[in-house]
């Protein structure tokens, strides 16, 4: 319930604001001549401005209240004024508030002016100035401007939502305008007149329109981003659906009144009335079209947007995916014939415009053409989908996660999908469908995260993949779907090798955390942009002689400081084992989080020499891993497979300052399996 | 068309068409607040107990609407101070804990981010040893 009424209060003074924009605009233009000024309809307007700010106050209030209750997650926080002082005091969007408030009384003592003195042209345009400028500050606490607050950030959504309500907050004034000069008993000159202006508004009218849809689409980019598929499946998209749909209806009738209508208006009589009522009837359905359209946009700015959105229940049986399916011959054909289609009825529209076709066959054979293109592309890059193939993992893809995830598939899937995960498991071939191979098959890259949460949550039917909601938790569940992507990065990394690539950053190593022999602890992620790691994995005494070397060329290694050492012990260790290792040791020991790093990072372990797939494998006993400054892994040396690599030094500081000299080429890996 | 209209199509133009320009060529960082760290680490199994819980946001929180809460195994609270932000780090709240003994002990947090956002979420870590840590 209180969503509703914060969603009405919020539509309420946004399209108070907007009129009093698009409305102080409108009364502007028409202004430019004064004898406009002593019109029953201007006076009428006129009067009407303080209301509406009277009105815009009201809803800012009704605003403070529903915020500090949905803040605070206190619904009786609503009508305590001690709670709104506190909001507006300590918070950020208190202060927007406390700005807009202000900017909404000072506009109340403009309209009072603008009303009660003599009428001039320029009160208005402050007026409309104030009220965008009201407007705009609350864009300071829009989805916009979360993150780092800047003018890049909130520049287009500003634009967006002053220029919308220059067109459609100019309406209701355009309207009262239309129907006072094109009645049949107004006098000539009011008639012109009115004409004169309305045409002025509908010439500014196209470009500030175009201008809202360009951007429009910016913003709509910024809230979407990637996540296409939810514009189809959450509340933004269908909010984001509805005012796309409404902007066309309405973009259709304005382009029709602009172009149709409105030129009517200069012709004689008959046509004239003919044109002024189209555009009553016409223009009405628009004022009433762009209500709706302020309140979509209203419960837009005030739901989740898309990019952030879990997709709890994916509502179709299919989804479509080119990465999924894109390689195949009949697909790549399909998609040919789709695309060859589409240009050819990019080509029908051009034909028809030039060659005069009619109406009905410049819509129906571009339109047939796409429809048929769709048909034909479309299917082949559909596939099946769950409810939870959008789901997004709350378990972060790191150490902790995958350990756990590889004792739950070692107690749980062995017997069939093998112990490593090869689909060869002693019971593998009891079942008509084996087991797939989910170490050296790119299962992890074709299906989505909740597609394999589905798989373990309620099994496969007609294999022997069984369900185990009843028997493992959910997070335990998404712990095994991280330590599946684990085994197959792992494998996809057995191309790197003790030389970087230059780059090349594709593989990315989960996350850990660590606590440190020093009493200090951090995670793998605080690099970033910082330092060059060097992440060795020691067994001990094994190891004695390198972790000697790395403490003699530890100066070295660390150069300018660019570059962080970080061992981590892959046996458990006494603490007389730690003393000693630790005894003038420059670099930090991992005492906490080793198991879980050991475990997660014996993943990557697998060379092109020595893949390592018979069996249950073997972890060596020693690798060192280089992850560059931007958080992927890019180089590794096994002592055991690669030979003498870094024992040289000068070999591995070549690599350290390969990395150094590289800048950012891929976006930081997220923290999530997708 | 009149001269002034001209004009004012052309400001507007030029305007979005700068501004398309600047939005095109900078990726912003636009999101909203997220949980990034969290010391310890989710489902940690720790020798020694933590003397504090730290949690790290990817944007700036307000500290006045923040609320972490350390549940032990009867889901009682196991300190009822309230959290601060972090001397150095306005994204960063802090909790300091008494002593806790060995258990599993549950992470509860609700912070409004300045864009007026409230994140909340849990996690839970468990104590092997009674020695506190850093």
């Amino acid at each position: 319930m209180i969503e509703v009424i914060a969603a009405l209060i919020r539509w309420l003074a946004l399209a108070s604001n907007m009129i009093l924009i698009g409305g102080c605009v409108f009364l502007a233009i028409a202004g430019r001549e004064k004898t406009v000024f002593d019109s029953p309809w201007f006076a009428r307007l006129t009067r009407l401005l303080p209301w509406l700010t009277v009105t815009l106050l009201l809803g800012l209030l009704g605003l403070l209240a529903i915020t500090t209750a949905q803040i605070t997650g206190i619904a009786e926080s609503a009508w305590h004024p001690g709670a709104w002082l506190d909001l507006v005091q300590k918070t950020r969007i208190g202060l927007v508030w406390k700005w807009r408030a202000a900017l909404a009384l000072l506009l109340f003592g403009v309209a009072l002016y603008v009303r009660f003195s003599p009428k001039a042209h320029w009160p208005y345009v402050v007026c409309a100035i104030i009220a965008a400028l009201t407007l705009a500050v609350g864009s300071l606490a829009s989805h916009s401007a979360a993150g780092d607050l800047s003018v890049i950030s909130v520049l287009p959504y500003v634009l967006h939502i002053v220029l919308a309500s220059v067109w459609a907050g100019g309406l209701p004034a355009f309207l009262t305008l239309l129907f006072v000069a094109t009645e049949k008993q107004t006098p000539k000159e009011t008639y012109q007149s009115g004409v004169q202006i309305l045409k002025r508004f509908s010439a500014m009218a196209l470009p500030v329109m175009v201008a809202v849809v360009a951007t429009g689409i910016i913003v709509a980019d910024r809230m979407v981003d990637t996540s296409y598929a939810a514009l189809a499946a959450t509340s933004y998209g269908w909010f984001l659906n509805t005012k796309v749909l409404l902007l066309a209806v309405i973009l259709i009738i304005a382009a029709r009144a602009r172009f149709s209508w409105m030129p009517l208006l200069s012709q004689n009589d008959d046509r004239a009335a003919v044109g002024g009522r189209g555009l009553r009837r016409w223009v009405t359905v628009e004022v009433v079209l762009a209500s709706a359209l302020v309140l979509a946009a209203t419960l837009l700015a005030n739901t989740v947007p898309a990019k952030h959105t879990v997709i709890e229940d994916w509502p179709y049986p299919f989804r479509f995916s080119i990465d999924a399916t894109w390689g195949e011959l009949s697909v790549m054909i399909r998609a040919g014939v789709g695309v060859t289609l589409l240009v050819l009825a990019g080509g029908a529209v051009a034909i028809g415009r030039s060659k005069r076709w009619e109406t009905k066959w410049r819509i129906a054979i571009p339109a047939g053409l796409v429809i048929f293109a769709l048909a034909i592309a479309l299917p082949s890059f559909a596939v099946q989908a769950f409810p939870e193939t959008y789901r997004k993992t709350p378990v972060p893809f790191d150490a902790i996660s995958i350990a756990n995830g590889a004792t739950l598939f070692a107690a749980n899937c062995v017997p069939c999908h093998g112990p490593q995960a090869k689909g060869n498991g002693v019971l593998a071939k009891t079942f008509s469908i084996p087991p797939v191979d989910l170490l050296t098959e790119p299962h992890t890259a074709k299906h989505t995260a909740g597609d394999f949460f589905h798989w373990l949550t309620y099994g496969i039917p007609g294999t022997g993949m069984p369900a185990w909601a009843n028997k493992l938790s959910e997070e335990d569940r998404w712990d095994v779907l991280n330590f599946l992507h684990a085994i197959s990065r792992g494998y996809q990394a057995r191309l790197i090798n003790p030389y970087v690539a230059p780059n090349q950053p594709y593989v990315v190593p989960q996350n850990f955390s660590y606590s440190t022999h020093n009493g200090a602890s951090g995670t793998l992620k605080d690099f970033r942009r910082e330092k060059v790691v060097l992440l060795v994995l020691f067994s001990w005494p094994e190891s004695r002689a390198r972790l000697d070397q790395l403490r003699s060329a530890y100066t070295t290694l660390s150069g300018s400081d660019d570059t962080a050492v970080l061992a981590v012990p892959m046996n458990d260790l006494t603490q007389q084992e730690i003393a000693t290792i630790i005894a003038d040791m420059p670099f930090p020991v991992a005492t906490q989080g080793a198991s879980e790093i050991m475990r997660s990072y014996s993943l990557f372990r697998r060379t092109l020499s020595n893949p390592d797939l018979a069996g249950e494998g073997t972890t060596p006993k020693h690798m060192e891993f280089l992850i560059d400054r931007y958080g992927f892994l890019r180089a590794r040396w096994i002592p055991a497979v690669d030979g003498a690599g870094w024992t040289d030094s000068t070999v591995l500081i070549q690599q350290i300052e390969q990395l150094n000299r590289e800048a950012e080429i891929r976006p930081a890996p997220d923290d999530h399996v997708h | 068309m009149e001269l002034w209209v001209v004009r004012a199509l052309k400001l507007v133009v030029v305007g979005v068409v700068m501004a398309m320009a600047m939005c095109m060529h900078v990726t912003p960082v636009l999101a909203h607040a997220a949980l990034v760290k969290t010391e310890p680490p989710r489902r940690a199994v720790l020798a020694k107990a933590p003397s504090q819980v730290q949690l790290w946001f990817n944007e700036e929180i307000e500290s006045a609407y923040a609320s972490l809460v350390v549940l032990d195994t009867g889901k009682n609270p196991v300190t009822e101070v309230k959290p601060q932000l972090a001397l150095d780090n306005q994204k960063s709240i802090v909790l300091p804990l008494p002593e806790l003994t060995p258990g599993k002990y549950s992470v509860k947090f609700r912070v409004l981010s300045l864009d007026g956002h409230v994140i909340q979420s849990s996690f839970d870590f468990t104590v092997k040893g009674t020695l506190q840590g850093k």
